[in-house]
């Protein structure tokens, strides 16, 4: 069966089995192994993506059903090489520890800031509770989240703790 | 300038914010295969056939191998050898190994692997710890089931507790914790023509995997080599179960000359991996009227399941640590490790200590209500200090932050004695201890190398044993050799650990990553600055001690270099920048009838203060704060010291109010996924507040110690604790459920 | 991996056409249907006709009075429509506690009716607004009330071959709250979920119904409390009195989630809380 998509800003069309996961597209056929599966079954959010900017987890879409939608996953995220701002806070503030949820922990940042570039600290645990992370406490990912927030709007950035 | 004590950044968060595939399930080699399990459907059972031909006619199956294929020794080396890598005649739990297939593809090796048909015939299974102790009939372990008995004998506690005014007699239990690390675990094993395999996956002890898969497949060291990949989290489950996945993937890489892959997905992962010991305990204390705590008595029992792992380590562990971080005079413990027809329990953030200090923790909170004393007035009069005894005899000589981890907590929570009191809040505290290191329990792993080679650009590479887990190792032990050698920190790089590149490093457990490969990184950094100072002496013309390493520049009075010239120097008369550091911990010992002994080389410590309110009609309980100090000797890197805090705490958290694994009438686990298994998400996190406190440890690498597994452990009875301020419900039996405060409120 | 056939219909024809074939199913957003892609392995699946592209099917309606919602309304949809903010209180509130952001993006209100699953949390509010569902197959089409819909848990009247084409209910001017306590306060599925339509007139409850999920096998109304708190004027001795009552309609079990006793109880706190105006605690 022939899919055609967009994928991290770029057409594709590609020949696929009819019942594969999107993630197992990603993964397996197309090599972009940033996306990452905890669980297969929703709950984790180690494997979201952006399907029209919104995300999901690509481990409960069936490829089929991205058909003409716009796919970001986690190496569409830097432009050419630059980093996106939340990606830069993560690694400053020490939101990364293992970083296996890290990918799909951006991918749920990027679409709040988009949305609402200043939300609040009660908008932005609503917005990352679901991805779990078992490492860090959520604390780090929070402070980072609002320092991109920060760049994002221009705001002077003191991160304080450095 | 030093790096040491800076919040630098991790120099690998990079490649894992722009989703590098450097995790384990992440890569792909040619001619890959890819393998699954066959497991047990019982828990207690004879194997009467495995039709393994019906199987490989299957197609896309490669292969199946069984035990009967396994060239070396069936066992999966850890402490007692009597767990088989894949089961032989009998099987002891459900999801126990059985055979492996191996097929082109994932999905066909999964599907082959459930649909297998197999002939066992069930017998009768114990569950039940108390049940198991001392079974006539039914024996896992022994002929008692009884995988390790400990105790400790001090004082005289039945004289003791005639002199006592309050004497408290309770017993506690605990759930398994399931580790519930984000990546499943995933193993590659990699079979070259000379006949060496190559292991590549997410562990926790390279060295453990190289020693099961060289047993097992009968092959020698050398030709074994183990490569860590990227470990997304591990907490103790991954420590010793990956020994079990490397081998099975290394048994058919072997047989069939071609890499092999085996990932588990997450179900099979809950079902079979190593979880927290299930714990009973009985926990009697007494305290005069001063407050003082005079006698203790514990028997404490856990669930190893069906093979003993590192039970009996565990076991130590809680052992040492059953009465706090206490002075008491006159103390009992008994202590098992108890075989059932279970899952295998293991290693996991406190190791048998988180259990035994829920009890203490709630008890020594109820002797304080019952004297009509605050919570912290007790403490205060029994806490450990410089040159008291621990219940082992030990006498501690420096590095004791418990007051002031006390002290630091009350300040900055404001935290007064009957303060607030507003309706369902309540104020819990704990204070506890943490031997740092393998501790006599496992001595005999003490010793650990390290390598590092200054490269003629000036940039300098390190190989250790220990593993990056999350944890932040590499980014504390790239800070040590920064400054050690005098380079900036962006030149350093450390190594994949490989067990090709450095001597056996024991394992990276009980919180001794940085303390160890610290201490042998700096002996390898001193041995190449003797070189380089040297040099600089020469070039500086003056004597070897008047020189100066700093920012990057060699000087002597007025006079500087740049360090770079001195490497390039060196280099260019050939001389050599590279050097092995080896480090072996101070003696601890453990006498295994009194139960005395130094048993660890130091202590971390630990104060946590949890703020709770109750809904006193549904029985919720909402964590509105947790302040958490700790004692770490010296905090390399304060960032990476906080994120240890505030990640245990809130792992800490899910074992106090809501994780819970439970296992039906047949001993299956009922849970084992995320949905039902649940571990706390993004709204549930309390505001966290992590305090450090530095007491410097003499024979740690700049003063630290390592405390990794501390913020997780006292913070249930902290809940608890509070949680009874509150609404003066007292929970013995974790997880404090809504409906456990909710029947305690209506039971009332 | 290859785990099932998908057939891609475009139009509502097509879809109905494939459905009449045998082992065919339809998959929405397949938070339910694909959370057990690991425990079918090995056995025969079903091709899956793929309802994303059935663009009719994705939209809210209005006309006059009465709202319709296509099965393919996600909880997101339902939970950021203003439209439904007024009209249908109860069911935004249900979207917005139910998963994760990723699920509600994908989640569909025909999915969690076509699931049956007594803890689903779009039913409870769907049973007080008397929503009325559309089912369509081959044969044509037909109505049937969202009380009659279910049987059991996981078990419904839909036929093989029928898709749910609509979610029908007037409009509501009047309160309605729902309200759930779950094992954590995000991701988690309902231990016990109350949702009620009322009306307020000085003081006195009129036209009240109230709904019950995860206590018994499939929603449930609470017709006697509903009944004894019609006409009353709302004071804690009525309060209690109904609470009491609602407990004994409720039939819960113990499972992993909770046990029997409790959730009664809180079907009782639950209902107190949504008619005094306190609101789902996070
Ligand atoms: C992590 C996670 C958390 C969740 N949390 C919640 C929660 O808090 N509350 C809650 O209520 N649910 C929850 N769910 C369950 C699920 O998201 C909902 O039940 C959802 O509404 C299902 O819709 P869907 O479109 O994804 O259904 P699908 O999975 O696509 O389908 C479910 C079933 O309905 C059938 N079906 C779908 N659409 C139609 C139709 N139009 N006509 C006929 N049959 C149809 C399918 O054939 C299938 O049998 C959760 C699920 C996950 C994975
Ligand atoms: S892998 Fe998709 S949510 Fe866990
Ligand atoms: S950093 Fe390890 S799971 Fe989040």
């Amino acid at each position: 069966m022939k899919l055609d998509f967009v994928l991290n800003n770029k057409r594709v069309s590609i020949n696929v089995k009819g019942g594969l996961r999107l993630i197992d597209l990603l993964r397996e056929q197309l090599d972009l192994v940033g996306t990452k599966e905890g669980c297969g079954k929703g709950e984790c959010g180690a494997c979201t993506v952006l399907l029209d900017g919104k995300p999901v987890c690509s481990c409960l879409i069936l490829a089929s059903q991205v058909r003409n939608r716009e796919v970001t996953t986690i190496e569409g995220l830097s432009i050419e090489g630059e980093m996106h701002p939340a990606q830069e806070a993560f690694t400053e503030t020490g939101a990364v520890q293992c970083g296996f949820c890290s990918p799909g922990l951006l991918l749920s940042t990027v679409a709040l800031l988009n949305e609402n570039p200043e939300p609040s600290r009660e908008q932005i645990r609503r917005a990352l509770s679901g991805n779990l992370c078992r490492c860090t406490g959520y604390e780090k990912i929070f402070e980072a989240v609002e320092l991109a927030s920060r760049r994002i709007n221009g705001l002077s950035v003191q991160n304080d703790k450095v | 300038m030093s790096v040491v004590g800076k919040r630098v950044q991790r120099p690998e968060s990079i490649t894992r914010v722009k989703g590098g595939g450097l995790f384990a399930d992440d890569s792909k080699y040619h001619g890959m295969l890819h393998a699954a399990v066959i497991r047990s459907p019982v828990a207690r059972g004879i194997i009467q056939c495995i039709n393994t031909e019906s199987i490989i006619k299957k197609k896309g199956i490669e292969g199946v191998f069984t035990c009967k294929d396994i060239p070396g020794k069936n066992v999966i080396p850890v402490v007692i050898d009597d767990q088989p890598l894949l089961a032989e005649r009998y099987v002891n739990y459900v999801g126990e190994p059985i055979a492996v297939v191996v097929a082109k593809d994932r999905e066909t090796a999964r599907t082959v692997a459930k649909n297998a048909k197999l002939k066992i015939k069930e017998l009768p299974a114990i569950l039940d710890i108390l049940e198991a102790r001392n079974h006539p009939d039914i024996h896992i372990f022994g002929d008692d089931n009884i995988f390790k008995h400990l105790k400790i004998r001090r004082g005289n506690p039945s004289s003791a507790f005639k002199k006592c005014d309050i004497i408290l007699e309770n017993i506690y239990r605990t759930p398994y914790q399931e580790h519930a690390y984000i990546e499943p675990h995933s193993v590659t094993a990699i079979p070259y023509p000379d006949g060496t395999i190559e292991v590549r996956g997410c562990m926790q002890c390279p060295f453990y995997v190289r020693e099961a898969v060289t047993k097992s497949l009968n092959l020698p060291e050398s030709k074994v080599r183990v490569i860590q990949s990227a470990t997304g989290g591990a907490f103790g489950g991954k420590e010793d179960v990956p020994s079990l996945i490397a081998c099975q993937a290394a048994l058919p890489a072997m047989k069939l000359g071609k890499p092999v892959k085996l990932t588990y997905d997450r179900t099979e992962d809950m079902i079979a991996m190593s979880k927290r010991h299930p714990s009973w305990t009985y926990y009697k204390s007494g305290v005069t009227r001063d407050g003082i705590l005079r006698a203790v008595e514990v028997e404490y029992i856990i669930d190893g399941g069906a093979y003993s792992t590192l039970s009996a380590v565990v076991l130590f562990r809680g052992t040492v640590h059953a009465v706090g971080p206490y002075r008491c005079p006159n103390v009992k413990v008994d202590s098992y490790a108890v075989a059932t027809n279970k899952v295998p329990c293991g290693a996991f953030r406190g190791f048998g200590s988180p259990q035994v200090l829920f009890a203490a923790e709630s008890q020594m909170d109820e002797l304080a209500n019952r004297l009509d004393m605050d919570p912290v007035e007790i403490r205060r009069r029994n806490l450990l200090r410089v040159g008291d005894e621990t219940i082992t005899g030990q006498k501690l000589k420096n590095s004791v932050g418990l007051e002031k981890s006390l002290d630091k907590v009350i300040q900055v929570s404001g935290w007064t004695p009957g303060g607030c009191k507003q309706d369902g809040v309540g104020y819990g505290f704990s204070t506890i201890f943490y031997g740092v290191g393998l501790g006599a329990g496992g001595k005999h792993m003490a010793r650990t190398g390290a390598r590092v080679i200054v490269h003629a650009d000036g940039s300098v590479s390190f190989s250790v044993g220990t593993t990056e887990l999350g944890q932040g190792m590499i980014t504390v032990l790239s800070q040590i050799v920064a400054d050690e050698i005098g380079v900036p920190l962006e030149c350093v790089d450390m190594i994949p650990t490989d067990t090709s590149r450095v001597p056996d490093s024991g394992p990276t457990v009980a919180s001794r990553a940085t303390t160890m490969s610290g201490n042998a990184l700096k002996d390898a950094c001193t041995k190449i600055r003797n070189t380089l100072r040297s040099e600089a002496s020469e070039m500086l013309g003056c004597s070897l001690d008047e020189i100066d390493f700093d920012n990057g520049l060699v000087s002597n009075k007025g006079d500087s270099i740049p360090l770079i010239e001195v490497i390039k120097s060196c280099s260019f008369k050939r001389l050599s920048l590279s050097a092995e550091g080896w480090h072996t911990s101070p003696p601890t010992t453990f006498d295994d009838k009194t139960g005395t002994g130094d048993v660890y080389v130091t202590y971390a410590w630990a104060t946590n203060l949890a703020k709770v309110k109750v809904d006193r009609e549904t029985g919720e309980i909402n964590i509105l704060k947790i302040w958490s100090a700790h004692d770490v000797g010296k905090a390399i890197n304060p960032t990476l010291a906080e994120g240890q805090i505030e990640g245990g705490v809130l792992q800490g958290l899910g074992y106090a109010v809501m994780e819970d694994m439970k296992s039906d009438s047949r001993g299956a686990i009922i849970n084992p996924e995320f949905s039902t298994y649940i571990i706390p998400t993004a709204q549930d996190q309390p505001e966290i507040v992590p305090l450090i406190v530095e007491e410097p440890y003499p024979d740690g690498p700049f003063g630290a110690k390592g405390f990794g597994e501390q913020p997780l452990m006292g913070i249930a009875p902290a809940v608890a604790n509070a949680v009874f301020d509150a609404v003066r419900v007292r929970i013995r039996e974790l997880p404090v459920t809504p409906e456990k405060v909710w029947q305690g409120l209506r039971n009332k | 991996m290859t785990k099932y056939k998908t057939i891609n219909p475009t139009t509502l024809d097509e879809a109905l056409e494939t459905l009449n074939g045998c082992n065919v199913m339809p998959i929405a957003g397949g938070t339910d249907l694909l959370v057990k892609f690991y425990e079918v392995y090995g056995k025969s699946l079903p091709k899956l006709v793929v309802l994303d592209g059935l663009i009719p099917l994705h939209e809210i309606k209005t006309e006059n009075d009465r709202i319709s919602l296509g099965p393919l309304v996600t909880f997101s949809e339902i939970e950021n429509s203003p439209e439904l903010r007024k009209a249908a209180p109860q069911l935004v509130q249900a979207a917005s506690v139910a998963g994760s952001v990723q699920i509600r993006n994908r989640a569909t209100i025909g999915g969690n009716i076509a699931n049956g699953s007594p803890s689903g949390d779009l039913i409870p509010p769907l049973y007080v607004l008397n929503a009325e569902l559309e089912l369509s197959s081959v044969n044509g089409r037909r109505s049937i009330p969202i009380d009659k819909f279910f049987k059991g848990p996981g078990i419904t009247v839909l036929e093989k071959n029928e898709l749910i084409t609509s979610i029908s209910f007037d409009k509501t001017f009047e309160n309605g709250f729902f309200l759930r306590l779950a094992t954590r306060k995000a991701l988690a599925i309902s231990k016990v979920s109350v949702a009620a339509n009322y009306s307020m007139q000085n003081g006195t409850i009129t036209n009240v119904r109230i709904a019950l999920g995860a206590v018994a096998p499939t929603v449930i109304r609470a017709p006697r409390t509903e009944e004894y708190l019609s006409g009353k004027e709302l004071n804690d001795n009525v309060l209690s009195t109904a609470a009491k009552l609602i407990k004994e309609e409720a039939k819960p079990i113990s499972d992993i989630r909770s046990i029997a006793d409790y959730r009664r109880e809180m079907v009782g706190v639950l209902l107190k809380r949504g008619l005094n105006g306190i609101p789902q605690s996070e």
